[in-house]
């Protein structure tokens, strides 16, 4: 009965906000008022049919990314898959998403579930979701203010393991590696790797003292080269080609963890080719390499939340971009890790914008790296920058962007549809 | 002369962006004229004992163990190199070591250097956020994310912090200055930077050096920013 009500007042929340524009999590956010085992219900129903693989994704980086390529993966296959869109990977988030598919009674027609998790949350929604596998994609450093040090987010990512019978590791990142040796009693563990000649600077996983060696685990999936954004992957013995969603080794590594995630679910059913065609025709998810318009010209948007992910999208770069503006603000309260970061492949940066561009200038000024304009207003230094700019030569006008400006721009350029819905 | 500048275990204390401090301390003696030469020590490399300045980062706990685990030889550098001059510039965890004992949250005990005669503790609650002074002649900002405290009697390197529950951080002695400040410190609070730089040199960074100027500059900016972002 409460279910029934909290989806009815969460889908009527939905509509709403919908309509204007924004809040995601609202409608979750209700219906766990209503009904706070909402999802538990949900889930039970999913549980019962007995025979539903549940699969969380978790990790510092390439969350939404991979599940959406599994997700793809498995649709491709002709399953119908429930899952979380990018970015609503908290527990009212979850219970957002559910309300889009569920029936009064609580039931959602799916063959899987693929919900991305929080690092902090999920070892709380584990315990509701009752996951069979669990897709373990790095520990890299990441929001130290809200983390503190990356020993915390192992424990994290261990939790969220520990429910499921299957366990996919990145075996290329020290930490999940290990986490894939320490929990193998009990559990079938199962890797994806990439190639040393793929990943020449290797892949920025934390340095937490972690570094055993692979525990008699072959890699069921394999990044075997990168360029641009064409891969080669190995599967089980055989090769394919894909095409990324956006250039970068780090793409290359979601789609192996999504091949292996996706292999595992399905058993003999999984087709490499099927699989390689469905990530081929994927578009970028949300700002992770996605091409807005922007002064009639297009603008690629590559979000960084952190230090590794920007060193991998910076290292990603063919050229130095030739219209690049940049805005960095509170979302990320202390950028110091920005000494960290190789910046060689930029040769400039036109605009420099948000709370944290001074700290940014300081950091190029000493790299020597010339800077055109610091303006910390984002929508002054947008429009400046349109005029300021007149690239001649694809890719066009580039945004690296934390992940509030790149809501902020996407909102600011007319783009409606946010993440999270 | 050459400016011999030691950056100890970048890979385990370098959490924060530490190495800019060994970026700011690099770029301002060389554009000024001296020359620099920088030594990274790692976990399995000796440390020399005869440099002008030792810079040592922030950590996890992992890291502070790592390092911990064979403090004797940092000891026995640092101390022969403190003697004869050098300067200790010290952050976060890298401070903690400095002391002569560092307690751990699960209780383990860990012999710091002792360049500091205090203790470093656990803290009740963990501080995190921005902080920076309010005082007139005194501006100084970073971000503070840290769960331990110096405990002894020691002065403080900088005083009057506001934006966060502390008055108070880090600590100044003859040849040492420690601070749980990022930014990273030196590159945010470059006179600091420069004070090192004329001790050990003679040389005052140049700071109508072009380049010098703008990092100045915009240090002062962050700074500020930093101000208006994190006061009420």
């Amino acid at each position: 009965m409460l279910v029934a009500l909290a989806v009815i007042v969460g889908r009527a929340v939905r509509v709403v906000t919908r309509l204007r524009g924004g809040g995601s999590a609202l409608p979750g956010w209700f219906a766990l008022r209503i009904a706070p085992r909402f999802v538990d219900k949900v889930m039970d129903r999913i549980h019962a049919a007995g025979d539903i693989p549940v699969a969380v994704v978790t990790g510092s980086n390439g969350k939404s990314t991979t599940t959406s390529m599994a997700v793809a993966i498995l649709e491709a296959h002709g399953k119908r898959v429930f899952s979380n869109p990018s970015g609503a990977n908290l527990p009212q988030g979850v219970a957002s998403a559910m309300l889009a598919d569920v029936t009064l009674s609580g039931v959602i027609p799916a063959d899987v579930v693929v919900i991305e998790l929080d690092e902090a949350y999920g070892g709380r929604l584990v315990d509701t979701l009752r996951p069979t596998h669990a897709l373990l994609l790095n520990v890299q450093v990441d929001q130290l203010n809200r983390f503190f040090e990356p020993e915390r987010v192992i424990e994290m990512v261990k939790g969220i393991a520990l429910p499921a019978r299957e366990i996919i590791v990145n075996d290329s990142d020290d930490n999940t590696r290990a986490l894939g040796n320490e929990l193998s009693a009990g559990r079938v563990v199962s890797g994806f790797d990439v190639a040393d000649r793929a990943a020449p600077r290797g892949v920025y996983d934390a340095s937490a003292g972690n570094d055993s060696a692979v525990d008699g685990r072959p890699p069921v999936s394999r990044v075997e080269e990168v360029r641009g954004s064409h891969a080669t992957l190995s599967h089980l013995g055989e090769t394919v080609d894909i095409q990324l969603p956006s250039a970068g080794v780090h793409y290359a590594i979601d789609a192996a963890g999504a091949f292996a995630l996706a292999s595992r679910v399905l058993g003999p059913e999984f087709s490499v080719q099927v699989a390689a065609d469905a990530i081929s025709a994927m578009r970028p998810v949300y700002g992770r390499g996605e091409r807005l318009d922007a002064f009639g010209a297009p603008l690629t948007v590559i979000m960084m939340k952190n230090q590794p992910s920007l060193q991998a999208n910076l290292d990603a770069l063919v050229d130095s971009p030739e219209s690049l503006y940049v805005a960095v603000d509170g979302g990320t309260p202390d950028p110091s890790w920005i000494y960290n970061i190789d910046f060689s492949s930029l040769d400039h940066v036109d605009v420099l914008t948000g709370t944290k561009a001074w700290q940014w200038e300081t950091r190029l000024a000493y790299e020597e790296i010339l800077v055109g304009l610091v303006e910390e207003e984002p929508e002054t230094a947008f429009e400046a920058f349109g005029s300021m700019t007149t690239p001649k030569r694809d890719p066009h006008r580039t945004a690296i962007v934390n992940y509030e400006q790149m809501m902020d721009l996407r909102r600011h350029l007319g783009y409606m549809e946010i993440e999270g819905q | 002369m050459t400016l011999r500048i030691v950056h100890l275990y970048p890979t385990e204390l370098g959490l924060f962006g530490d190495v800019g401090n060994v970026t700011a301390l690099t770029k301002r003696a060389q554009w000024s004229g001296v020359e620099v030469e920088v030594t990274p020590v790692g976990l399995e490399d000796s440390v020399p004992a005869d440099a002008d300045i030792y810079v040592i980062g922030s950590g996890s706990t992992a890291g502070l163990r790592a390092v911990g685990a064979q403090i004797g030889r940092l000891q026995r550098a640092l101390s022969t190199a403190h003697a004869k001059g050098a300067t200790v510039f010290a952050v976060g965890a890298g401070m903690h070591l400095m002391t002569r004992l560092v307690e751990m949250a699960d209780g383990q005990r860990i012999d710091g250097v002792g360049l500091i005669d205090a203790v470093s503790s656990p803290r009740l609650s963990r501080m995190v956020g921005g902080v920076f002074t309010t005082a007139a002649g005194s501006d100084v900002a970073g971000f503070v994310n840290s769960g331990h405290e110096v405990k002894g009697d020691v002065m403080p390197l900088i005083t009057g912090l506001s934006g966060i529950d502390i008055d108070n951080d880090g600590v100044r002695a003859d040849g040492f200055l420690g601070t749980h400040l990022h930014g990273s410190f030196l590159s945010m609070n470059p006179r600091f930077a420069d004070d090192i730089i004329l001790r050990h040199t003679g040389t005052t960074v140049n700071l109508d050096d072009p380049r010098v100027a703008r990092a100045t500059y915009a240090a002062g900016k962050s700074r500020e920013s930093l101000r208006r972002e994190f006061g009420s």
